[in-house]
């Protein structure tokens, strides 16, 4: 009886030596754990909205424009909403490029006379040489500006040089584009580029 | 011998735990939560309906976040809405969850240009 209680007394010592590797395994786990910083929140940008904000950048331009236009500020508002857009997408690691031309008037009170201001933005992260071709009919004028990145540069035509529809052409960058204007309109065109690790949206807008 | 081999074994799980309860923590920091990028649309869509019908720009303007988060109906997550200012200034910080998922909307102004980032948080 004596020698069974011994040896089941030597048995339980023997199995306690053994467990105490994984008691030992349990309590540094447990340790580790407590001592860990919480959690920190992961913010996670819905990677779907690359369409949904350039539709959205697209629709604001064109009220920021008509914002200055209001205020006597011809494209300022635009140039500020521009690079305030650019810091945001920073912000969100999209990488955005842009370039805008706009057409407004010498003379805003009286459009139908003056000569046509047209204001290119350059956001396309590089100097880049804007190409305008303003055609009537089959005669045509053509001006070049050197534009610096995040930047603007006016070029100037002479009322003569437009008519009531007149057809203008942008290039830059081996890209062009074509479009009809009516004289004595303030117009937009911009294109916008949101790109963010291979999604990419390109688009134009006009108004 | 036996007594041995009995203490290898143990080692060899207290090991295994170890390596478990370290697996445990690195899956669980690396893990991303799936997007509800369909609820996410809609919150989205509801900002610009909000701005459709004229409602949203007279919160943004006012900077009121909490009144126009009582616009946005998304079921099934909570929300909360941050309205930023060109110079970072925010009305809403974002909240102290886990996982957020983001969207945002831009704002050239209302009657004058005043520019403002709309922040929807979800989670």
């Amino acid at each position: 009886m004596v020698e069974k209680g011994r040896s089941l007394q030597f048995a339980g010592r023997r199995r306690m030596k053994g467990q105490f590797f994984i008691l030992g395994a349990v309590l540094l786990c447990a340790l580790f754990y407590i001592g860990m910083p919480p959690p920190e929140a992961i913010t996670m940008v819905f990677t779907g909205d690359l369409s949904y904000l350039h539709r959205n950048i697209g629709e604001e331009f064109p009220k920021a424009l008509n914002f200055g236009v209001n205020q006597s500020r011809s494209c300022n508002d635009l140039l500020n909403f521009t690079r305030f857009i650019y810091n945001k997408m920073r912000e969100r690691r999209i990488n955005f490029t842009a370039a805008w031309l706009v057409t407004e008037y010498t003379d805003p009170d009286n459009p139908l006379n003056s000569n046509l201001n047209v204001i290119i933005g350059n956001f396309l992260g590089l100097e880049t040489s804007f190409t305008v071709n303003i055609s009537v009919g089959s005669s045509e004028t053509i001006e070049s500006a050197l534009i610096s990145d995040n930047s603007t540069d006016s070029i100037l035509f002479q009322a003569s040089a437009i008519s009531g529809i007149y057809n203008l052409t942008i290039s830059f960058n081996n890209y062009e584009k074509k479009i009809t204007l009516s004289r004595g309109k303030i117009s937009i065109y911009s294109k916008i580029e949101l790109n963010r690790a291979g999604e990419i949206i390109i688009d134009e807008i006009t108004g | 011998m036996r007594k041995g081999v009995w203490h290898t074994l143990e080692s060899i799980m207290a090991g295994i735990i170890i390596i478990l309860f370290l697996v445990a923590i690195v899956s669980r920091q690396t893990s991303v939560a799936p997007g509800p990028n369909v609820i996410i649309m809609q919150g989205l869509e509801e900002l610009r309906d909000l701005d459709k019908k004229g409602i949203l720009r007279d919160y943004v303007i006012d900077r009121n976040n909490t009144g126009l988060d009582s616009e946005v109906q998304i079921d099934f997550f909570n929300h909360s809405i941050s309205i930023c200012d060109t110079g970072g200034n925010c009305n809403g910080s974002a909240p102290s969850a886990r996982s957020i998922w983001v969207a945002t909307y831009f704002v050239a102004g209302k009657n004058n240009y005043t520019p403002y980032e709309v922040i929807l948080y979800l989670w």
